[in-house]
């Protein structure tokens, strides 16, 4: 949830690109009048004009990356840049996030109890050492075990790991989990090199060994990341660019210059102002394209007032998400209902205007549960762009019998505060997680992170969240996870308001850029040309 | 030669209690100010276990006094610690970032004097012309112009309209390829000198009228030297303690003005260093970079004061 990089965005839904079109058309598109041909595939544009190797990408970054460590860094977007030079374990579609072969071949479930991965062969770090069953099981175990260690609780359910020959690694759970598998496409699933974790130490994280498409070159905190060509790298034919620079600029005006200036090829994430810019500047594409994300008004659902299921729903019934979207995102944006992506897998569609705006229904609501007005406090991040929509929320509010008491601090403290059940709310944003289940373990379990007062969740909710974690099949598990996000939905344990697309303006000379549900985009099948 | 010794003794003397001082109180400071580095870097989703073993790792459990007597032993042992979030050793660090903005400071300093001492010294020369008043009406704006809003606009016309100048970053480092990191840095360092220049420009002019309403000059003038020579002999070398000494607070400023601009220009100066960290109360960092400042402030001061007595001997004698 806790997210470094700016909020803000101003896209459109007719105007969301889809990616594969994105591929189709080199992403040479500009978001002014945007015109995508239908039935315009990648193959069909890899006809005409396939990709070519070499090059240099310069990726502009908002923020040092913490670590290159994948197991202690703690910035949810420095994924992108991890992902140069590690390999993940499960890859995923970046437009549904069903998950694909990575470092794992394959992986077999049929045993709820354990996962048996099949791990590619072959495979070497960039120090030389094998990347094999040995070295993903001294990762996981450092993963269980190191003191710093992020993933911890994604790991949790591996009780212990069995290798049973090179290739084959058996990871025997504690419970059923079959959100592990997804896990693994995002920190938990990097794979570092023992050797290199083994000899550098602490120190480990500053350097970074993969197995990945490149290797590091050097890191200059606040400054520059550079990666060079993994030329041993077990996908022969990837990846295109001989080197990815990764820029660090904070500032998101200055970063856009610097790609307006040629000095950089794409920057990620713009704020409001910064699009219209980027669209105004001849030399950019800006590609706009829906991510797992979205604002989200988190309840601390433990205690009064929003202990009573009837205060909550009177919550959902006193947003007008569509003028919020009006004013906050110029009409660009999507009104959300529930946790998960319209994009997502698993998402059931009919959940969709579950709470109409209805100040008088939101009213009634509050006086069945025997309040005339009701005063609340919530902590939110300090940033203008979160500052103005939080007041935008509160206006409405206002008018449907809420008083709400807002309390703005950095984005970390006011985390802090609703956590430490100092205030009954937190206006924030739900960065989303790949699998579906775990938006739903995270928010609403005893040991939820925000799950402030570690309520227990209804019996019904829990046994619904549990049972989508122990099947497998996809259908099923497709069915078992709309039954948690209907009943989430019913018993309005949040507030979800809109989601929130990422937007991303490139040079022209990049091609095959495809950003990912994600949020967090990779480079290995992006190219350049250069005229 | 004793005076300049005992100048010197003094300030050193003095610089050790200066230094614990800001140290202390930054350490202090950075205490009050609400937020907790362990919940950064506890990252998404922490538990709060992670979170409270994260605050014994980094000993941020321990009181505040224990905290910054670790700090000031291992820094009298010429450790001054890893940052809290990269984990990059804090030495490196500032011996990275500090050139660049060392660089643009100087750059900006010349720049100021170059353009501040000529319209100084006219407008004192044509008291009540009509260039008196625009070199006031200049000074005025140049200091109510706020550096960021001209880095800017600079940014904008030399850098991406005009193709002058690179729009962000330092090139590479000052002792690899000397004219490339000067080249990037002429726009921050002019946005810079922008408020110096209008700061330099009434400083001398003030203290120009001074001098040339003294007795020596009517004396001077009287004796038949030519204009230019009372002006740039015998008003100059009167007016170098003020320059000295404006310099010498100008070099301070400087050093605080330049981390605005560095966020503009995406320079990984000292400045936006320092900027992160106390964000995100990297206290090694912070505590580091305070104490270079001091250092360098302490510095700056001492050498100026040893010029002004080269240049006014009476000086000596106080």
């Amino acid at each position: 949830m806790v997210d470094k990089t700016p909020l803000g965005g101003i896209f459109s839904d007719g105007l969301v690109v889809n990616r594969r079109q994105l591929l189709a058309t080199g992403a040479g598109l500009g978001l002014a009048g945007l015109f995508i041909p239908q039935g315009v595939f990648a193959q069909d544009a890899a006809k005409q004009e396939g990709p070519k190797k070499g090059g240099k990408l310069t990726v502009v970054f908002p923020t040092n990356p913490s670590t290159l460590d994948p197991y202690t860094g703690f910035t949810a977007s420095e994924l992108t840049i991890l992902a140069a030079v590690y390999d993940r374990l499960v890859d995923v579609d970046p437009h549904t996030l069903e998950a694909r072969p990575g470092l794992a071949k394959s992986w077999d479930i049929s045993n709820p109890n354990e996962i048996v991965l099949n791990l590619q062969e072959n495979v070497t770090f960039h120090d030389g050492t094998p990347c094999d069953a040995e070295a993903v099981k001294f990762n996981l175990q450092r993963g269980k075990d190191h003191p710093r260690s992020v993933v911890k609780a994604d790991l949790a359910s591996i009780q212990n790991m069995e290798v049973q020959s090179p290739t084959r690694l058996v990871l025997k759970l504690s419970k059923p989990d079959s959100a592990l598998i997804l896990m693994f496409a995002e920190r938990a699933g990097m794979i570092s090199s023992p050797k290199a974790l083994q000899s550098l130490g602490d120190k480990y994280g500053r350097e970074a060994v993969g197995s990945g498409p490149w290797k590091l070159v050097r890191w200059v905190d606040n400054d520059v990341v550079e990666f060079a060509r993994n030329e041993n790298y077990w996908q022969k034919e990837l990846p295109y660019l001989d080197a990815i620079n990764f820029r660090i600029i904070p500032e998101t005006n200055t970063a856009l210059r610097a790609v307006v200036a040629g000095e950089a090829d794409i920057v990620l994430r713009l704020a409001g102002p910064q699009i219209t810019s980027a669209q105004k500047a001849e030399k950019l594409s800006v590609v706009v394209a829906p991510t797992l994300g979205s604002l989200y008004i988190y309840l601390n659902f433990g205690r009064p007032p929003f202990d009573n299921v009837k205060v909550r729903q009177a919550l959902n019934y006193a947003v007008d998400r569509e003028v919020f979207n009006q004013i906050a995102f110029n009409g660009l944006s999507k009104p959300a209902w529930t946790l998960l992506a319209p994009e997502l897998w698993a998402h059931d569609q009919s959940l969709t205007n579950t709470y109409p705006y209805n100040p008088e229904k939101a009213q009634a609501l509050l006086k069945e549960a025997g309040h005339a007005r009701l005063k609340f406090t919530i902590s939110g991040p300090s940033d203008q762009a979160s500052r103005q929509r939080l007041e935008i929320l509160a206006d409405q509010l206002k008018k449907a019998g809420f008083d709400p008491q807002i309390q703005l601090a950095p984005l970390v403290e006011a985390s802090a505060a609703f956590f430490g059940q100092k205030v009954d709310a937190l206006w924030s944003r739900w960065t989303g997680r790949p699998d579906p289940s775990q938006a739903f373990y995270v928010n609403f379990s005893e040991q939820g992170v925000t799950n402030p007062s570690k309520t227990p969740p209804p019996p019904e909710l829990f046994a619904a969240m549990e049972a989508s974690r122990a099947v497998n099949d996809k259908e099923e598990r497709k069915k078992a996870i709309a039954k948690v996000e209907k009943l989430v939905n019913d018993l309005a344990l949040g507030v979800p308001i809109v989601y929130e697309p990422e937007v991303d303006a490139l040079g022209k000379r990049v091609k095959g850029y495809d950003p990912n549900l994600l949020g967090k985009p990779f480079f290995n099948k992006t190219w350049v040309k250069d005229d | 030669m004793r005076s300049y010794a005992r100048i010197i003794g003094r300030r050193l003397l003095h610089m050790l209690p200066i230094v614990l001082l800001a140290t202390f109180l930054i350490f202090g400071l950075m205490q009050l100010v609400p937020g907790d580095v362990a919940l950064t870097l506890a990252g998404d989703y922490a538990t709060p276990e992670l979170v409270e073993q994260i605050r014994q790792y980094y000993h941020l459990d321990q009181p505040f006094v224990v905290q910054y007597g670790q700090w000031l032993w291992n820094a009298l042992h010429g450790d001054l610690g890893r940052s809290f979030l990269s984990q990059e050793e804090v030495t490196v660090s500032i011996m990275r970032t500090l050139p660049k903005t060392m660089l643009i400071g100087v750059m900006s300093i010349l720049i100021a004097l170059a353009i501040g001492m000529p319209i100084g010294m006219t407008a004192a020369l044509r008291r009540g012309s009509w260039i008196d008043s625009m070199v006031t009406a200049i000074s005025s704006l140049g200091v109510a112009l706020p550096s960021f809003w001209l880095a800017m606009l600079l940014a904008s016309f030399f850098a991406l309209s005009l193709n002058w100048f690179p729009a962000t970053g330092a090139g590479e480092p000052i002792t690899v390829n000397f004219a490339d990191a000067v080249w990037h840095s002429v726009l921050p360092a002019i946005a810079v000198a922008s408020s110096s220049v209008a700061e330099i420009a009434r400083q001398v002019r003030s203290a120009m009228i001074g001098i040339m309403g003294k007795q020596y000059i009517r004396t001077l003038h009287a004796k038949g030297l030519t204009p230019a020579k009372i002006v740039w002999q015998h008003g100059l070398k009167n007016m170098a303690v003020t320059i000295l000494t404006l310099i010498g607070l100008l070099i301070s400023g400087t050093l605080g003005a330049t981390v605005v601009v560095e966020a503009i220009f995406a320079i990984p100066g000292i400045g936006s260093m320092i900027a992160n960290a106390a964000v995100s109360k990297d206290f090694p960092i912070i505590q580091g970079v305070v104490l270079v400042m001091v250092l360098i402030v302490i510095g700056v001061n001492l050498v100026v004061d040893l010029l002004c007595i080269t240049f006014d001997p009476r000086l000596r004698r106080s």
